[in-house]
């Protein structure tokens, strides 16, 4: 049983202790997995709190039978993409790279970063959540399914063409 | 496996998402086709440019905010009887109220109302305690009655 899993079973018996130990763990990805739908760090914030007040008031029903992650971020895509539904996009804010290296590299790196942003902007917003769970958050294909309520080809296909059109940007 | 084959697969090779036996049927294809094994590479740097993102950096108040909102959520919920009670014992009580208040109306569908006259003699009983009297007060109000009483008079 993984550390993660182990916490949340003491959720689930009600521990806050280990309740705050998940949020402090979890919440800034959530928080950047949130990002990806809104590109507004405000509702990135709302949602990302949103979430782990579900994964609370949900914890009498968890059941280890997946991994936590997955859970988590079945919860994180039904808050953002029902919100992202919702909500009307607002501008996107200036992008902050999550790690940055010497200032040259930097200059080349953010400008690479953006232009990656950029196209992966143009994306639909599941092909975008699909991929960052997959390539950033490290889920299988199978857990990226379930994570968002879609079939495992119909996942495998959002991946592959994710994946194509930044291949384009290579190209260019 | 041909090419077309081949590259529709190449992404989810990358991504180790193949079976091992489709993984092998692939590499033996790419250790003999150029073509194939260019289309790889091209693949492997666009997977490597996907894993490039950028996060927000989260306010200074993003935790206190939360957990501000995480004690309000317990206050409702200690209220909240739902919150401890197991959903059939909730789906049980919300279908027999909904058998209550159905058997309500059917119960007093077929009952006399109750008029706002009803309520004032209701309310006024004493004073039709001479029934006899009242009868012939109505007695009175007819003009021909009153006439005929005169004469007898």
């Amino acid at each position: 049983m993984d550390e993660d899993t182990r916490l949340m079973l003491l959720v689930r018996e009600g521990s806050e202790r280990a309740f705050r130990q998940l949020f402090q763990k979890h919440a800034p990805r959530i928080a950047a997995y949130a990002w990806r739908f809104f590109r507004n760090r405000a509702q990135a914030e709302e949602a990302a709190q949103e979430v782990f007040l579900r994964l609370w008031r949900a914890r009498s029903s968890y059941q280890p039978k997946a991994a936590f992650t997955t859970w988590l971020y079945t919860i994180a895509s039904r808050v953002c993409l029902k919100e992202a539904r919702r909500n009307r996009p607002t501008p996107p804010e200036e992008l902050v790279p999550e790690a940055t290296p010497g200032p040259e590299e930097k200059l080349a790196g953010n400008d690479r970063l953006a232009k990656v942003q950029a196209a992966l902007e143009k994306l639909p917003t599941q092909q975008r959540a699909a991929l960052h769970l997959v390539r950033v958050e490290g889920l299988s294909y199978q857990e990226a399914a379930a994570a968002l309520g879609l079939s495992l080809p119909a996942v495998k296909s959002a991946i592959f063409r994710a994946t194509q059109a930044l291949r384009r940007l290579e190209e260019e | 496996m041909d090419c077309e084959k081949v590259r529709q697969e190449l992404v989810a090779f990358v991504d180790g998402q193949l079976q091992e036996k489709e993984a092998q049927v692939l590499k033996n294809h790419l250790a003999g086709c150029q073509a194939c094994a260019r289309e790889l590479e091209l693949t492997e740097k666009a997977v490597e440019l996907s894993r490039m993102h950028d996060a927000p950096v989260l306010s200074r108040d993003f935790e206190r905010n939360f957990w501000a909102r995480f004690e309000r959520e317990k206050k409702r919920s200690f209220f909240d009887i739902t919150a401890y009670l197991p959903r059939w014992v909730l789906a049980a009580s919300a279908a027999a109220a909904t058998l209550l208040v159905a058997g309500w109306f059917v119960w007093t569908a077929g009952r006399p109302r109750v008029t706002e006259e009803d309520k004032v003699v209701a309310s006024h009983l004493e004073l039709f305690s001479d029934y006899e009297a009242i009868n012939l007060m109505d007695l009175l109000d007819d003009f021909e009655v009153i006439e005929a009483l005169d004469e007898e008079g």
